[in-house]
Protein backbone atom coordinates (compact mmCIF):
# COMPACT_ATOMS: atom_id res chain seq x y z
CA UNK A 1 0.00 0.00 0.00
CA UNK A 2 1.61 3.64 -0.92
CA UNK A 3 2.68 5.22 1.52
CA UNK A 4 2.39 9.41 1.70
CA UNK A 5 4.06 11.86 4.09
CA UNK A 6 2.09 14.97 5.68
CA UNK A 7 3.45 17.92 7.08
CA UNK A 8 0.10 19.51 8.80
CA UNK A 9 -0.35 22.91 9.40
CA UNK A 10 1.27 22.70 13.09
CA UNK A 11 4.20 21.34 11.41
CA UNK A 12 3.71 17.53 12.22
CA UNK A 13 4.78 15.07 10.04
CA UNK A 14 2.59 11.92 9.63
CA UNK A 15 2.59 8.79 7.38
CA UNK A 16 -0.66 7.72 6.31
CA UNK A 17 -1.16 4.60 3.94
CA UNK A 18 -3.40 5.04 1.39
CA UNK A 19 -4.86 2.23 -0.78
CA UNK A 20 -4.38 2.66 -4.68
CA UNK A 21 -6.93 4.00 -6.54
CA UNK A 22 -8.43 6.15 -3.44
CA UNK A 23 -8.58 9.79 -3.79
CA UNK A 24 -5.73 11.77 -1.71
CA UNK A 25 -8.45 14.11 0.11
CA UNK A 26 -10.03 11.28 1.11
CA UNK A 27 -7.05 9.71 2.66
CA UNK A 28 -6.02 13.55 4.08
CA UNK A 29 -9.27 14.13 5.34
CA UNK A 30 -10.25 10.76 7.11
CA UNK A 31 -7.07 10.82 8.25
CA UNK A 32 -7.47 14.49 10.37
CA UNK A 33 -4.79 15.96 8.35
CA UNK A 34 -7.37 19.33 8.83
CA UNK A 35 -8.87 19.04 5.15
CA UNK A 36 -12.12 20.88 4.74
CA UNK A 37 -13.17 19.02 1.90
CA UNK A 38 -16.50 21.33 2.27
CA UNK A 39 -17.46 20.41 -1.34
CA UNK A 40 -16.71 16.85 -1.09
CA UNK A 41 -14.71 16.43 -4.06
CA UNK A 42 -16.27 18.58 -6.99
CA UNK A 43 -13.13 21.07 -7.44
CA UNK A 44 -15.46 23.45 -6.32
CA UNK A 45 -13.65 24.80 -3.12
CA UNK A 46 -10.58 24.66 -3.12
CA UNK A 47 -10.46 23.32 0.62
CA UNK A 48 -8.41 20.64 0.01
CA UNK A 49 -5.46 22.29 -1.34
CA UNK A 50 -2.29 21.07 -0.50
CA UNK A 51 1.79 21.90 -1.02
CA UNK A 52 3.44 19.15 -3.07
CA UNK A 53 7.22 18.85 -2.19
CA UNK A 54 8.85 20.22 -5.14
CA UNK A 55 10.66 16.22 -5.91
CA UNK A 56 6.95 14.93 -6.39
CA UNK A 57 4.77 17.78 -7.64
CA UNK A 58 5.93 16.43 -11.72
CA UNK A 59 4.76 13.32 -10.93
CA UNK A 60 1.28 14.25 -9.80
CA UNK A 61 0.65 15.39 -13.57
CA UNK A 62 -0.08 19.15 -14.76
CA UNK A 63 -3.57 20.94 -13.09
CA UNK A 64 -6.88 20.80 -14.62
CA UNK A 65 -8.50 23.87 -16.34
CA UNK A 66 -11.03 24.27 -13.52
CA UNK A 67 -8.61 23.62 -10.56
CA UNK A 68 -5.71 26.08 -12.25
CA UNK A 69 -8.88 28.44 -12.18
CA UNK A 70 -9.76 27.93 -8.58
CA UNK A 71 -6.26 27.53 -6.88
CA UNK A 72 -4.87 30.66 -8.33
CA UNK A 73 -7.61 32.55 -6.38
CA UNK A 74 -5.64 31.40 -3.29
CA UNK A 75 -3.16 33.51 -0.76
CA UNK A 76 -1.11 30.23 -0.74
CA UNK A 77 -1.10 29.52 -4.49
CA UNK A 78 2.26 28.20 -5.67
CA UNK A 79 2.38 27.54 -9.17
CA UNK A 80 5.18 24.92 -8.81
CA UNK A 81 3.72 22.97 -5.66
CA UNK A 82 0.05 23.91 -5.26
CA UNK A 83 -2.56 20.85 -6.05
CA UNK A 84 -6.32 19.91 -5.14
CA UNK A 85 -6.30 16.90 -3.50
CA UNK A 86 -9.74 15.90 -4.98
CA UNK A 87 -7.92 15.78 -8.66
CA UNK A 88 -5.48 13.31 -7.45
CA UNK A 89 -5.95 9.49 -7.28
CA UNK A 90 -2.97 7.40 -5.33
CA UNK A 91 -1.30 5.01 -7.20
CA UNK A 92 2.04 2.81 -6.91
CA UNK A 93 4.24 6.03 -9.08
CA UNK A 94 2.84 8.51 -6.11
CA UNK A 95 4.19 5.82 -2.99
CA UNK A 96 6.46 7.82 -1.29
CA UNK A 97 4.57 11.64 -1.86
CA UNK A 98 5.42 14.27 0.11
CA UNK A 99 3.29 17.61 0.94
CA UNK A 100 2.84 19.72 3.13
CA UNK A 101 -1.56 21.04 3.78
CA UNK A 102 -1.70 24.76 2.75
CA UNK A 103 -2.50 27.48 5.54
CA UNK A 104 -6.40 27.85 6.02
CA UNK A 105 -7.47 31.15 3.14
CA UNK B 1 -80.70 27.96 -32.53
CA UNK B 2 -79.47 31.67 -33.06
CA UNK B 3 -76.22 30.87 -35.26
CA UNK B 4 -79.27 30.08 -38.20
CA UNK B 5 -80.61 33.85 -37.60
CA UNK B 6 -79.47 36.65 -40.31
CA UNK B 7 -77.19 38.50 -38.56
CA UNK B 8 -76.84 42.24 -39.74
CA UNK B 9 -75.61 43.74 -36.51
CA UNK B 10 -71.90 42.22 -36.42
CA UNK B 11 -71.61 43.82 -32.58
CA UNK B 12 -73.91 41.91 -31.36
CA UNK B 13 -73.93 38.50 -32.68
CA UNK B 14 -76.55 36.30 -30.54
CA UNK B 15 -73.48 33.73 -30.19
CA UNK B 16 -73.83 30.77 -27.45
CA UNK B 17 -70.42 31.03 -26.02
CA UNK B 18 -70.91 34.92 -25.21
CA UNK B 19 -74.22 34.50 -23.34
CA UNK B 20 -72.08 33.14 -20.70
CA UNK B 21 -69.78 36.58 -20.63
CA UNK B 22 -72.49 38.98 -21.02
CA UNK B 23 -73.71 38.78 -17.66
CA UNK B 24 -70.19 39.53 -16.01
CA UNK B 25 -69.36 43.73 -15.71
CA UNK B 26 -66.06 44.99 -16.44
CA UNK B 27 -64.02 44.01 -13.17
CA UNK B 28 -65.65 40.44 -13.20
CA UNK B 29 -64.93 39.58 -16.78
CA UNK B 30 -61.24 41.22 -16.16
CA UNK B 31 -61.24 38.10 -13.47
CA UNK B 32 -62.53 35.59 -15.50
CA UNK B 33 -59.46 36.10 -18.08
CA UNK B 34 -56.99 35.41 -15.87
CA UNK B 35 -58.56 32.83 -13.58
CA UNK B 36 -58.50 28.92 -13.36
CA UNK B 37 -61.23 27.27 -14.99
CA UNK B 38 -63.77 25.87 -13.61
CA UNK B 39 -64.72 21.45 -14.16
CA UNK B 40 -61.58 22.41 -16.36
CA UNK B 41 -59.62 19.29 -17.58
CA UNK B 42 -56.22 17.68 -17.90
CA UNK B 43 -53.82 18.14 -20.88
CA UNK B 44 -53.77 14.36 -21.21
CA UNK B 45 -57.48 13.97 -20.97
CA UNK B 46 -57.46 16.85 -23.90
CA UNK B 47 -55.49 14.81 -25.59
CA UNK B 48 -52.89 17.76 -26.25
CA UNK B 49 -50.08 15.84 -27.05
CA UNK B 50 -47.98 18.42 -28.78
CA UNK B 51 -45.08 20.40 -27.21
CA UNK B 52 -44.48 24.07 -26.12
CA UNK B 53 -42.92 25.57 -29.42
CA UNK B 54 -39.10 27.45 -29.37
CA UNK B 55 -39.56 30.80 -30.17
CA UNK B 56 -38.84 34.57 -28.59
CA UNK B 57 -42.06 34.87 -25.96
CA UNK B 58 -43.15 38.17 -24.47
CA UNK B 59 -42.25 37.50 -20.54
CA UNK B 60 -43.54 41.16 -19.61
CA UNK B 61 -44.08 44.44 -20.72
CA UNK B 62 -40.73 46.75 -20.68
CA UNK B 63 -42.40 49.95 -18.30
CA UNK B 64 -43.12 46.56 -15.55
CA UNK B 65 -39.21 46.05 -14.97
CA UNK B 66 -37.77 48.93 -14.04
CA UNK B 67 -34.09 49.78 -13.43
CA UNK B 68 -33.24 47.81 -10.27
CA UNK B 69 -36.18 45.57 -10.13
CA UNK B 70 -36.92 41.91 -9.73
CA UNK B 71 -39.58 39.87 -11.82
CA UNK B 72 -40.45 36.50 -10.67
CA UNK B 73 -42.14 34.52 -13.78
CA UNK B 74 -43.31 31.08 -14.52
CA UNK B 75 -43.21 30.65 -17.96
CA UNK B 76 -42.36 26.78 -20.53
CA UNK B 77 -43.29 25.33 -17.14
CA UNK B 78 -40.41 26.77 -15.37
CA UNK B 79 -39.53 29.17 -12.42
CA UNK B 80 -37.66 32.40 -14.36
CA UNK B 81 -36.71 35.46 -12.59
CA UNK B 82 -36.38 38.80 -14.76
CA UNK B 83 -33.95 41.98 -13.59
CA UNK B 84 -33.27 45.11 -14.98
CA UNK B 85 -29.28 46.13 -14.58
CA UNK B 86 -28.52 49.50 -13.28
CA UNK B 87 -27.20 49.41 -17.26
CA UNK B 88 -30.66 49.55 -17.80
CA UNK B 89 -30.45 45.56 -19.50
CA UNK B 90 -33.11 43.58 -18.99
CA UNK B 91 -32.26 39.84 -17.93
CA UNK B 92 -34.03 36.48 -17.76
CA UNK B 93 -32.66 33.65 -15.68
CA UNK B 94 -33.94 30.03 -14.44
CA UNK B 95 -35.31 31.31 -11.11
CA UNK B 96 -33.29 28.50 -8.60
CA UNK B 97 -29.85 29.82 -7.35
CA UNK B 98 -27.60 26.42 -8.57
CA UNK B 99 -25.99 26.84 -5.05
CA UNK B 100 -28.60 25.82 -3.20
CA UNK B 101 -31.76 26.16 -4.81
CA UNK B 102 -33.39 29.61 -3.39
CA UNK B 103 -36.06 31.60 -5.65
CA UNK B 104 -34.31 34.20 -6.70
CA UNK B 105 -37.43 36.11 -7.87
CA UNK B 106 -38.87 36.27 -4.22
CA UNK B 107 -36.10 38.07 -2.19
CA UNK B 108 -33.47 38.18 -4.70
CA UNK B 109 -31.89 41.86 -5.51
CA UNK B 110 -30.15 43.81 -8.35
CA UNK B 111 -26.54 44.47 -7.51
CA UNK B 112 -24.95 46.60 -10.19
CA UNK B 113 -26.00 44.56 -13.19
CA UNK B 114 -26.59 41.04 -11.67
CA UNK B 115 -29.06 39.38 -9.93
CA UNK B 116 -28.20 38.83 -6.05
CA UNK B 117 -29.51 35.52 -4.61
CA UNK B 118 -31.57 35.82 -1.18
CA UNK B 119 -30.35 32.99 1.01
CA UNK B 120 -26.27 33.59 0.52
CA UNK B 121 -26.28 37.22 -1.54
CA UNK B 122 -23.99 34.59 -4.29
CA UNK B 123 -24.22 37.55 -7.66
CA UNK B 124 -25.29 36.07 -11.02
CA UNK B 125 -24.77 37.69 -14.48
CA UNK B 126 -27.46 37.64 -17.14
CA UNK B 127 -25.37 34.51 -18.78
CA UNK B 128 -26.06 32.10 -15.56
CA UNK B 129 -22.59 32.71 -15.00
CA UNK B 130 -21.76 33.29 -10.69
CA UNK B 131 -19.80 36.49 -10.48
CA UNK B 132 -19.29 36.91 -6.69
CA UNK B 133 -19.67 35.49 -3.55
CA UNK B 134 -18.81 37.68 -0.82
CA UNK B 135 -18.21 35.13 1.97
CA UNK B 136 -15.60 33.00 -0.58
CA UNK B 137 -11.90 34.02 -1.71
CA UNK B 138 -12.97 31.33 -4.70
CA UNK B 139 -15.75 30.46 -6.71
CA UNK B 140 -16.43 27.13 -7.94
CA UNK B 141 -15.29 27.21 -11.78
CA UNK B 142 -18.56 24.98 -12.86
CA UNK B 143 -20.81 28.29 -11.49
CA UNK B 144 -18.27 30.33 -13.41
CA UNK B 145 -19.46 29.76 -16.79
CA UNK B 146 -21.98 30.87 -18.49
CA UNK B 147 -25.21 28.10 -18.63
CA UNK B 148 -27.87 27.77 -21.77
CA UNK B 149 -29.71 25.73 -19.87
CA UNK B 150 -30.53 28.46 -17.35
CA UNK B 151 -29.94 31.52 -19.49
CA UNK B 152 -32.05 32.94 -21.60
CA UNK B 153 -31.35 35.52 -24.99
CA UNK B 154 -33.53 38.60 -23.88
CA UNK B 155 -34.31 41.46 -26.37
CA UNK B 156 -36.52 44.64 -25.78
CA UNK B 157 -38.62 45.87 -28.42
CA UNK B 158 -42.22 46.99 -28.82
CA UNK B 159 -42.16 47.92 -25.39
CA UNK B 160 -41.91 44.28 -24.05
CA UNK B 161 -39.15 42.06 -22.80
CA UNK B 162 -38.96 39.04 -24.81
CA UNK B 163 -37.16 35.91 -23.87
CA UNK B 164 -35.89 33.07 -26.50
CA UNK B 165 -36.93 29.67 -25.49
CA UNK B 166 -36.07 26.62 -26.77
CA UNK B 167 -36.21 23.00 -25.01
CA UNK B 168 -32.45 21.90 -26.43
CA UNK B 169 -30.82 25.62 -25.47
CA UNK B 170 -30.23 26.63 -29.82
CA UNK B 171 -30.08 29.79 -30.14
CA UNK B 172 -32.33 31.89 -31.63
CA UNK B 173 -32.86 31.15 -35.20
CA UNK B 174 -34.74 34.43 -36.55
CA UNK B 175 -34.81 38.00 -34.67
CA UNK B 176 -37.78 40.28 -32.65
CA UNK B 177 -39.28 42.29 -35.89
CA UNK B 178 -40.16 45.63 -34.18
CA UNK B 179 -42.77 48.41 -35.05
CA UNK B 180 -42.43 52.14 -36.38
CA UNK B 181 -46.15 52.57 -34.69
CA UNK B 182 -45.20 51.73 -30.89
CA UNK B 183 -43.77 54.79 -29.30
CA UNK B 184 -44.30 57.25 -32.13
CA UNK B 185 -45.86 60.70 -31.49
CA UNK B 186 -48.85 60.44 -33.81
CA UNK B 187 -49.92 56.94 -32.16
CA UNK B 188 -51.25 56.72 -29.08
CA UNK B 189 -49.53 54.84 -25.73
CA UNK B 190 -50.51 50.94 -25.38
CA UNK B 191 -53.97 49.74 -24.20
CA UNK B 192 -53.31 46.91 -22.81
CA UNK B 193 -55.28 43.49 -21.96
CA UNK B 194 -54.79 40.02 -20.85
CA UNK B 195 -55.78 36.13 -21.01
CA UNK B 196 -54.96 32.77 -19.82
CA UNK B 197 -55.94 30.59 -22.12
CA UNK B 198 -55.83 26.37 -21.13
CA UNK B 199 -55.16 25.95 -24.00
CA UNK B 200 -51.78 24.97 -26.69
CA UNK B 201 -50.25 27.47 -28.20
CA UNK B 202 -50.90 25.74 -31.79
CA UNK B 203 -54.56 25.70 -31.00
CA UNK B 204 -54.75 29.60 -30.67
CA UNK B 205 -52.07 30.39 -33.05
CA UNK B 206 -54.77 28.29 -35.57
CA UNK B 207 -57.74 30.86 -35.21
CA UNK B 208 -56.27 32.57 -37.93
CA UNK B 209 -56.51 30.20 -40.43
CA UNK B 210 -59.80 28.63 -39.37
CA UNK B 211 -61.72 31.27 -41.41
CA UNK B 212 -65.39 29.30 -40.76
CA UNK B 213 -65.20 30.16 -37.26
CA UNK B 214 -65.80 33.87 -37.51
CA UNK B 215 -69.36 33.47 -38.47
CA UNK B 216 -70.45 30.99 -35.65
CA UNK B 217 -68.61 32.22 -32.90
CA UNK B 218 -67.62 35.32 -33.72
CA UNK B 219 -70.99 36.56 -35.60
CA UNK B 220 -69.52 37.74 -38.34
CA UNK B 221 -71.58 38.84 -41.13
CA UNK B 222 -69.87 36.64 -43.48
CA UNK B 223 -67.47 34.22 -44.09
CA UNK B 224 -64.27 36.69 -44.48
CA UNK B 225 -61.94 36.40 -47.51
CA UNK B 226 -58.99 35.84 -47.52
CA UNK B 227 -55.42 35.50 -48.69
CA UNK B 228 -52.68 33.83 -46.31
CA UNK B 229 -49.15 33.41 -47.04
CA UNK B 230 -46.31 31.33 -45.58
CA UNK B 231 -42.50 31.88 -45.72
CA UNK B 232 -40.28 30.17 -43.76
CA UNK B 233 -40.84 31.46 -39.89
CA UNK B 234 -43.26 33.74 -41.05
CA UNK B 235 -47.10 33.74 -41.57
CA UNK B 236 -48.83 36.51 -42.80
CA UNK B 237 -52.35 37.29 -44.10
CA UNK B 238 -54.92 40.00 -45.44
CA UNK B 239 -58.55 39.25 -44.47
CA UNK B 240 -61.57 41.51 -45.94
CA UNK B 241 -64.95 41.87 -43.17
CA UNK B 242 -67.10 43.60 -43.02
CA UNK B 243 -67.46 45.18 -39.75
CA UNK B 244 -70.10 46.76 -38.07
CA UNK B 245 -70.21 50.00 -37.01
CA UNK B 246 -72.60 52.52 -35.08
CA UNK B 247 -73.23 53.92 -39.07
CA UNK B 248 -73.49 50.25 -40.70
CA UNK B 249 -71.50 47.96 -41.93
CA UNK B 250 -68.17 49.30 -43.83
CA UNK B 251 -65.01 47.33 -45.37
CA UNK B 252 -62.34 46.54 -43.55
CA UNK B 253 -59.28 44.64 -44.24
CA UNK B 254 -56.66 43.05 -41.61
CA UNK B 255 -53.77 42.37 -41.98
CA UNK B 256 -51.92 40.01 -39.84
CA UNK B 257 -48.64 38.50 -39.71
CA UNK B 258 -47.10 35.98 -37.12
CA UNK B 259 -43.17 35.48 -36.52
CA UNK B 260 -41.91 32.70 -35.27
CA UNK B 261 -45.12 30.62 -33.07
CA UNK B 262 -44.84 33.92 -30.03
CA UNK B 263 -44.84 37.32 -32.00
CA UNK B 264 -48.14 38.10 -33.75
CA UNK B 265 -49.86 41.54 -34.97
CA UNK B 266 -52.45 42.58 -36.63
CA UNK B 267 -53.16 45.74 -38.67
CA UNK B 268 -56.92 47.25 -38.82
CA UNK B 269 -57.06 49.56 -41.60
CA UNK B 270 -60.94 50.78 -43.03
CA UNK B 271 -62.59 52.90 -40.37
CA UNK B 272 -60.00 53.65 -37.45
CA UNK B 273 -56.02 53.16 -37.97
CA UNK B 274 -55.05 50.33 -34.89
CA UNK B 275 -52.34 48.28 -34.69
CA UNK B 276 -52.39 45.35 -32.43
CA UNK B 277 -49.05 43.68 -31.11
CA UNK B 278 -49.77 40.46 -29.51
CA UNK B 279 -47.43 38.67 -26.98
CA UNK B 280 -48.66 34.66 -26.49
CA UNK B 281 -46.16 32.89 -24.68
CA UNK B 282 -46.43 29.11 -23.44
CA UNK B 283 -47.06 28.83 -19.39
CA UNK B 284 -47.11 25.32 -19.82
CA UNK B 285 -48.22 22.59 -22.55
CA UNK B 286 -51.47 23.51 -22.30
CA UNK B 287 -51.56 26.86 -20.90
CA UNK B 288 -50.82 30.07 -22.32
CA UNK B 289 -50.83 33.92 -21.32
CA UNK B 290 -52.11 36.13 -24.45
CA UNK B 291 -51.03 40.06 -23.77
CA UNK B 292 -52.90 42.30 -26.33
CA UNK B 293 -51.25 45.55 -26.67
CA UNK B 294 -52.94 47.73 -28.78
CA UNK B 295 -52.11 51.19 -30.00
CA UNK B 296 -53.91 53.75 -32.34
CA UNK B 297 -53.77 57.01 -34.52
CA UNK B 298 -54.10 59.72 -31.72
CA UNK B 299 -56.25 61.18 -34.64
CA UNK B 300 -58.74 58.63 -34.91
CA UNK B 301 -58.85 58.16 -31.21
CA UNK B 302 -58.76 61.41 -30.07
CA UNK B 303 -60.65 62.50 -32.99
CA UNK B 304 -64.88 62.61 -33.46
CA UNK B 305 -64.00 58.98 -34.23
CA UNK B 306 -62.42 58.23 -30.79
CA UNK B 307 -66.28 56.13 -30.08
CA UNK B 308 -65.03 53.88 -32.96
CA UNK B 309 -61.54 53.35 -32.04
CA UNK B 310 -62.57 52.38 -28.50
CA UNK B 311 -65.29 50.24 -29.78
CA UNK B 312 -63.02 48.47 -32.64
CA UNK B 313 -60.88 47.19 -29.30
CA UNK B 314 -63.46 46.14 -27.62
CA UNK B 315 -64.86 44.34 -30.07
CA UNK B 316 -61.57 42.23 -30.97
CA UNK B 317 -61.20 41.83 -27.01
CA UNK B 318 -64.92 40.76 -27.05
CA UNK B 319 -63.85 38.24 -29.64
CA UNK B 320 -61.00 36.75 -27.77
CA UNK B 321 -63.09 35.85 -25.12
CA UNK B 322 -65.57 34.30 -27.20
CA UNK B 323 -62.98 31.78 -28.22
CA UNK B 324 -61.05 31.65 -24.78
CA UNK B 325 -64.53 30.32 -23.78
CA UNK B 326 -63.96 27.43 -26.85
CA UNK B 327 -60.24 27.27 -25.88
CA UNK B 328 -60.00 26.62 -22.77
CA UNK B 329 -62.31 23.20 -22.33
CA UNK B 330 -61.15 21.96 -26.37
CA UNK B 331 -59.67 18.97 -26.84
CA UNK B 332 -56.86 18.42 -29.42
CA UNK B 333 -57.86 16.62 -32.65
CA UNK B 334 -54.86 15.35 -34.39
CA UNK B 335 -55.99 14.70 -37.60
CA UNK B 336 -59.40 16.67 -38.08
CA UNK B 337 -62.15 15.77 -40.51
CA UNK B 338 -62.12 18.88 -42.72
CA UNK B 339 -64.47 19.64 -44.77
CA UNK B 340 -64.86 21.80 -47.55
CA UNK B 341 -65.36 26.04 -46.22
CA UNK B 342 -62.81 25.00 -43.65
CA UNK B 343 -59.52 26.94 -43.65
CA UNK B 344 -56.22 26.31 -44.22
CA UNK B 345 -56.07 24.48 -41.40
CA UNK B 346 -53.67 21.78 -42.35
CA UNK B 347 -50.86 24.33 -43.92
CA UNK B 348 -50.98 26.42 -41.15
CA UNK B 349 -50.11 23.25 -38.84
CA UNK B 350 -47.48 22.18 -41.45
CA UNK B 351 -46.37 26.03 -40.74
CA UNK B 352 -46.40 25.68 -37.03
CA UNK B 353 -44.32 22.34 -36.52
CA UNK B 354 -41.50 23.81 -37.80
CA UNK B 355 -41.24 25.65 -34.34
CA UNK B 356 -41.35 22.09 -31.91
CA UNK B 357 -37.64 20.89 -31.27
CA UNK B 358 -36.79 17.30 -31.55
CA UNK B 359 -36.11 14.76 -34.67
CA UNK B 360 -39.72 13.79 -35.22
CA UNK B 361 -40.56 17.32 -35.85
CA UNK B 362 -37.30 17.67 -38.34
CA UNK B 363 -39.06 17.27 -41.43
CA UNK B 364 -41.31 20.26 -41.09
CA UNK B 365 -37.73 22.72 -40.47
CA UNK B 366 -37.28 25.77 -42.26
CA UNK B 367 -41.28 26.05 -43.25
CA UNK B 368 -43.67 25.64 -45.82
CA UNK B 369 -43.82 28.02 -49.02
CA UNK B 370 -47.14 28.36 -50.42
CA UNK B 371 -50.22 31.03 -50.44
CA UNK B 372 -53.77 30.17 -50.13
CA UNK B 373 -56.79 32.58 -51.41
CA UNK B 374 -60.30 32.53 -50.74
Amino acid sequence: MPTVHVTDRDGNAHRLHAAEGSVLMEVLRDGDMGIEAICGGQCACATCHCLIDPDWFGKTGARGGDEEDLVSCLDAYDAGRSRLTCQLRVSAELDGLSLTVAPEE
Amino acid sequence: MSEAVDIRDTRTPPVLVWDQLKKLDKAALARWRLEPVVNGRSAEERNITVPMPFGWFVMCYSDELGVGEVKPLHYFERELVAWRGEDGEARVLDAYCPHLGAHMGYGGKVNGNHIQCPLHSWQWNGHGAAVGIPYSKTIPPAMKRPCRERAYPVREANGFVWAWYHPENEAPSYEVAEFEEVGHPDWTGYEKHEWIVHGPMQTIAENGADSAHFKYIHGVADYPDYDIRFEGHRRTAEVRVKMGTPRGTVDGKIAYGVDGSGQPWTRFTGMCETLLVTGVTPVARDITHLRFAFTQLKADRDGPRGGLARAVIKDICKQLDQDKVVWDRQKYIEAPPLCAGDGPINDFRNFFRQFYAGPEWEKYRGGIRRSVSR
